[in-house]
């Protein structure tokens, strides 16, 4: 399979965004999608409060749900 | 955008998982069906919760009887008052025939006619439609009467461009 799909293949294939920046990217690149799941740690406190500030700013997009341009 | 995440795995853990889920302000919880039953995770996570919903991604439909699985989310529908739905899976050629032991193709047409049925089921109780689906893979004719009102969401996944664009033709 490496042989087959090799590093650089992946490359090109990987979508990379920072959480911070996690709501911009879903804005431009999947604003067909209305539900998605979602992980990220939750281990301490700092990290729990963290997840919560981007799950709401998650939540408060609002996407037109179809592929752009359609 | 609504966000969910997973509970899949033992069944009995499931509920925990889920309270867990809608104190953490998820939107929704899912769950797969692999070793374990998706409605049994889904009950047991409906009675452990009373905001979050409930989606199977996906429950897997050709073993199942549209009847049964119908009457099974309704039931789970009325429990959770509306929290539920239900996604639909084919699965592939194999699991279904030598896992499951019964028949796959042809999905597409198949699925459609599953989720048909199942929506006629609920019009049935419903709304006192006549009970009567004629399909070429599944049909009933016959109905106890039951008079109780919900309202019953019906999301369908399946794998395949066709099964997936015959099911979202058929969907509520």
């Amino acid at each position: 399979m490496r042989e087959a799909i090799t590093h650089d293949d992946l490359l090109k294939m990987v979508e990379i965004v920072r959480w911070d920046a996690f709501p911009d990217f879903l804005r431009e690149h999947r604003e067909y999608a209305s539900r998605m799941g979602f992980a990220m740690p939750m281990g301490t406190a700092a990290e729990r409060e963290r997840a919560r500030d981007l799950m709401t700013r998650v939540q408060k997009l609002e996407l037109p749900g179809v592929p752009r341009g359609l | 955008m609504k966000l969910g995440t997973g509970i899949g795995g033992w069944p009995g853990a499931g509920g925990e998982a889920a309270r867990q889920a809608e104190e953490a302000r998820f939107d929704y919880v899912s769950c797969g069906e692999l070793a374990h039953d998706s409605i049994l995770t889904m009950t047991v996570a409906g009675l452990a919760t009373s905001s979050i919903e409930l989606v199977t991604g996906v429950t897997i439909a050709f073993p199942r009887s549209p009847m049964v699985l119908a009457m099974e989310a309704w039931d789970l529908q009325q429990m959770t008052k509306g929290r539920f739905s239900i996604g639909l899976g084919s699965q592939v050629k194999g699991h279904n025939e030598r896992r499951f032991g019964g028949q796959r193709f042809p999905p597409a047409p198949r699925m459609k006619e599953f989720i048909q049925m199942m929506k006629a089921v609920w019009d049935t109780w419903q709304d006192r439609k006549k009970a009567e689906f004629l399909g070429k893979y599944y049909r009933f004719t016959l109905m106890t009467p039951n008079l109780e009102k919900s309202c019953m969401r019906c999301r369908c996944r399946a794998s395949g461009r066709r099964c997936v664009r015959r099911s979202r033709t058929t969907t509520c």
